[in-house]
C-alpha cells in the first residue's frame, strides 16, 4: 500500500519504474478495498472516491482484504477506546498511508482523534488532494464542527492542513524528513498516538525500516505501532510471490529482512518498542476478527479453495509494539480483542 | 455438424499452439462429445495402464508439459480427474484441448467431472469471463457447461482404484449407488452427486461438516471401509492442492494427486500424475511449471492477486 521510494531499483523490470510500481501498490489496494466494499465484506462510504475503474476481486483476495480492514479497524477502535477518544488527546499516524480513507470514516461517526495525520510519496498526497478537492464529501468532512477552521487542500503540494487532518508528502526513508512532516503537521509529541503501517516495511530496505522505527519511538513519548506486512520469504509460496510482485518492478527487500514473525518482534524491541504480540493472519483471522463480522461476511462469497488461502494468509502478519505505560493502550497485548 | 478425424487433427494441432477454435467448430466439437460421453456410465470402466491427473485449472501452457512428462495421447491412456477450467488464464484452451482429444481418442481418455465443471461456480472463478472475453458473447460458455453436465462422476480402474475427483459422501456405501445417480444436471448444492465432487479426507474418524461449504470431511476409517466393502486398492482423488503434488493418506488406501504446478502461478507447488502400469505398480511422475517465457503474452499482463 505504501508508495516510498526504494533504494535499490536493481531488481526492476528494465524500463520499470520501481518507485511508479510501489506507488501502484496503492492502486490496487484501493481497488481491493473498494471490490470488498461494494460486495458488502465493509462498509466504505468513501473509497470509491479514489478508484476510476471498479474491479471485482477473486474471493480469497476481498475476503484476505476484509481480514486486514477489520483487524485494523478493531485495533485503532480498542486504541480509541483506551485512549480516552479525541477529546483525550489520541492522535494517530499513518505512514504510507495510500489513499486510506480511515479518517473519513472516523471522522463521520464523529469518532476521529484529535489529529489524523497521513504520509506519503509526494505522487500520491497529490492525487489525494486531487480526489478531496473533486468530493464536496470529503471536503466537508474536513471542515471543522462549526464549519471554522477551513481546511486547506493543496493539489500542487500534495498537502491538506485542517483542524483534525494533515496530509503531507514525506520520504519514509528519511527519518529528517519524516520528523519534518510531522513538525509541520503539529503532531502533539506528548499525547497517546497510535502509528499505522499497512503494508509498507515491504518495500522498504531494513535498515531503513530500522531507523524509521526508532525515530518514532523516540520521537513520541507515549505511542503505539500496528504493522500490517508480508513474511515467510523462502517456503516455494513465498519465493513465488516475490517472484511475481518483483517481476512487475516492485522489489521486496523488507520480506527479506524481516522473514519471520519473530523478526518482527525483534525488529519492534530492537527500536525501542514493547513488542505486544505478532500474529500470521491466519490467527488474526481466526481469533481476532469480529466472530460476527466473520460470519456474515464468509456468506458473501463461497470461498472453495482453503489450501491456498492459508497459504496466502500465512504469509502476513500484523505485528504490534508500545512505548510508555500499556495502560495508556488498554493492553499489553494487541488491541484487538481474543474472540470467544 | 460433421466433422471428420481430420477436422479433428486439425483442431487438435490449433488447440496445442493455444489458439482458440471459432464458435461454430466449438459447438461441434461439444455435440460430438456429449455423443460420446451420454454413452459411458457414471463410474466409468478402466483397463490399465493409465496415468491419472488430477486438477488442472485451465494452465494450458503446463497441460502441454504434462503431457511431455507424462507421455502424449493416445501413446499413453489418461484420466483426468476434473477442473479443468477456472482461475488459470487458459481454460477454454484446455477444456477444449481435452474435449477434442476425448472425441478423437474416446478409448485413450478419460475425463470425470470437477466440482468446478458447474454453471455456478465457473461464473465466480473464472471460465465464464474467459469465454466472454475471447469470444464477446457467452455462446462457447453455454456449450461448454452443457458437456460438463454429461462427464462421468467417477472411473474405476481395473475394478481396484476408485478414481473421483473430491472424495466419498455419506449418502453412498457401495459403488453401484454411484452408478445409480442421474448425473445429467447441473452439480447439486448437497447430495451424493455434490459430495463426490466436494469432499476432502480428514485425519480424524467418521464424517465432519466441511469448511467449504458443500460436501464433506471424511476420516480414515469411513475411507478403509468404504475399500473394503467395495473390493477396492485404493481411492485415486484431486480437489485439494498438495505442496508436493502428491499425498498417500489412511495407510496408503486414498492418495490425492494434483495435476497443476505453481497453482494460479502463485502457490509455488510442484504438481504430479500418478501412472499405473498393467499390474497396478504406482509411479509419480512430479514435475514443476512450464517456463515462464513459454507464456503467452497475456500471462506477462496479468499478475496474480496479493495483498499488497
Amino acid at each position: 500500500m505504501a508508495a516510498f521510494r526504494v533504494p535499490d531499483a536493481r531488481r526492476s523490470v528494465p524500463g520499470g519504474n520501481a518507485d511508479r510500481c510501489v506507488q501502484g501498490t496503492n492502486d490496487d489496494a484501493t481497488v481491493s478495498k473498494l471490490s470488498c466494499a461494494t460486495l458488502g465484506y465493509f462498509q466504505d462510504d468513501f473509497v470509491h472516491l479514489f478508484v476510476r475503474r471498479r474491479t471485482r476481486r477473486p474471493p480469497m483476495i476481498n475476503r484476505g482484504y476484509f481480514a486486514r480492514v477489520q483487524a485494523i479497524r478493531q485495533a485503532i477502535q480498542g486504541f480509541m477506546e483506551a485512549a480516552g477518544g479525541g477529546s483525550g488527546g489520541a492522535q494517530i499516524v499513518s505512514l504510507g498511508s495510500g489513499w486510506d480513507t480511515n479518517f473519513f470514516r472516523l471522522r463521520e461517526a464523529k469518532a476521529e482523534p484529535k489529529l489524523y495525520i497521513e504520509l506519503d510519496h509526494k505522487e500520491v498526497t497529490c492525487s489525494k488532494c486531487r480526489s478531496v478537492k473533486k468530493s464536496p464529501a470529503l471536503c466537508g468532512l474536513l471542515a471543522g464542527e462549526d464549519q471554522s477552521g477551513e481546511a486547506k487542500v493543496d493539489v500542487e503540494s500534495g498537502t491538506i492542513s485542517s483542524a483534525k487532518y494533515a496530509l503531507l508528502p514525506s520520504d519514509l526513508r528519511d527519518p529528517a524528513k519524516v520528523k519534518a512532516s510531522l513538525d509541520v503537521a503539529q503532531a502533539d509529541y506528548e499525547a497517546p498516538t497510535f502509528i499505522l503501517l499497512e503494508c509498507v516495511l515491504a518495500y522498504l530496505d531494513g535498515d531503513a525500516t530500522r531507523n524509521l522505527l526508532s525515530l518514532l519511538a523516540n520521537t513520541f513519548e507515549r505511542c503505539c505501532v500496528l504493522i500490517y506486512d508480508m513474511i515467510g520469504p523462502d517456503d516455494p509460496f513465498g519465493q513465488q510471490l516475490i517472484y511475481n510482485v518483483e517481476s512487475r518492478g516492485c522489489p521486496l527487500p523488507g520480506i527479506r529482512s524481516f522473514p519471520a514473525k519473530e523478526s518482527h518482534a525483534k525488529l519492534l524491541e530492537e527500536c525501542g518498542f514493547t513488542c505486544g504480540g505478532v500474529h500470521d493472519m491466519l490467527e488474526v483471522y481466526g481469533k481476532y476478527v469480529n466472530q460476527d463480522e466473520r460470519k456474515r461476511t464468509e456468506r458473501i462469497e463461497f470461498l472453495d479453495e482453503l489450501e491456498e488461502w492459508h497459504l496466502i494468509m500465512a504469509h502476513y502478519c500484523l505485528s504490534y509494539g508500545f512505548k510508555g505505560s500499556p495502560d495508556l493502550f488498554g493492553t499489553r497485548a494487541m488491541p484487538l480483542k481474543l474472540q470467544t | 455438424m460433421s466433422s471428420s478425424s481430420s477436422d479433428l487433427d486439425n483442431w487438435i494441432s490449433k488447440l496445442k499452439e493455444c489458439k482458440l477454435l471459432d464458435e461454430t467448430q466449438v459447438r461441434t466439437l461439444c455435440l460430438r462429445a456429449i455423443d460420446i460421453l451420454v454413452e459411458e456410465s457414471n463410474v466409468q470402466t478402466i483397463y490399465p495402464p493409465v496415468t491419472i491427473c488430477g486438477d488442472i485449472h485451465g494452465q494450458f501452457f503446463d497441460v502441454l508439459e504434462l503431457f511431455k512428462v507424462g507421455g502424449e495421447c493416445p501413446q499413453k491412456n489418461y484420466l483426468f480427474m476434473g477442473d479443468f477450467v477456472d482461475r488459470g488464464f487458459y481454460s477454454v484452451e484446455t477444456f477444449l484441448l481435452l474435449l477434442a482429444l476425448k472425441v478423437r481418442y474416446p478409448d485413450r481418455i478419460f475425463l470425470i467431472r470437477g466440482n468446478h465443471e458447474s454453471r455456478q461456480i465457473t461464473q465466480v472463478y473464472g471460465f465464464y469471463d474467459e469465454c466472454l472475453r475471447k469470444y464477446g458473447t457467452l455462446n462457447v460458455w453455454r456449450y461448454c457447461v452443457e458437456v460438463f453436465d454429461y462427464l462421468s462422476l467417477a472411473a474405476l480402474v481395473d475394478g481396484v482404484v476408485l478414481g473421483v475427483h473430491g472424495g466419498l459422501s455419506p449418502s453412498i456405501s457401495t459403488i453401484d449407488r454411484v452408478r445409480s445417480i442421474d448425473r445429467k444436471q447441473e452439480v447439486p448444492h448437497e447430495g451424493p452427486m455434490c459430495d463426490l465432487l466436494w469432499s476432502d479426507p480428514e485425519e480424524m474418524s467418521g464424517w465432519g461438516l466441511s469448511p467449504r461449504g458443500a460436501g464433506y470431511l471424511f476420516g480414515g476409517d469411513i475411507c478403509k471401509h468404504f475399500n473394503y466393502i467395495n473390493g477396492l486398492g485404493f481411492i485415486a482423488r484431486a480437489h485439494q492442492l498438495v505442496m508436493e503434488g502428491y499425498k498417500w493418506m489412511f495407510d496408503s488406501q486414498l492418495v490425492t494427486v494434483w495435476s497443476a504446478p505453481n497453482y494460479c502461478y502463485r502457490c509455488g507447488n510442484i504438481a504430479s500424475v500418478l501412472e499405473l502400469d498393467d499390474q497396478l505398480k504406482c509411479d509419480f511422475k512430479v514435475f514443476t511449471a512450464a517456463p515462464h517465457e513459454l507464456h503467452h503474452v497475456e500471462m506477462r499482463k496479468i499478475t496474480p492477486s496479493y495483498f499488497l
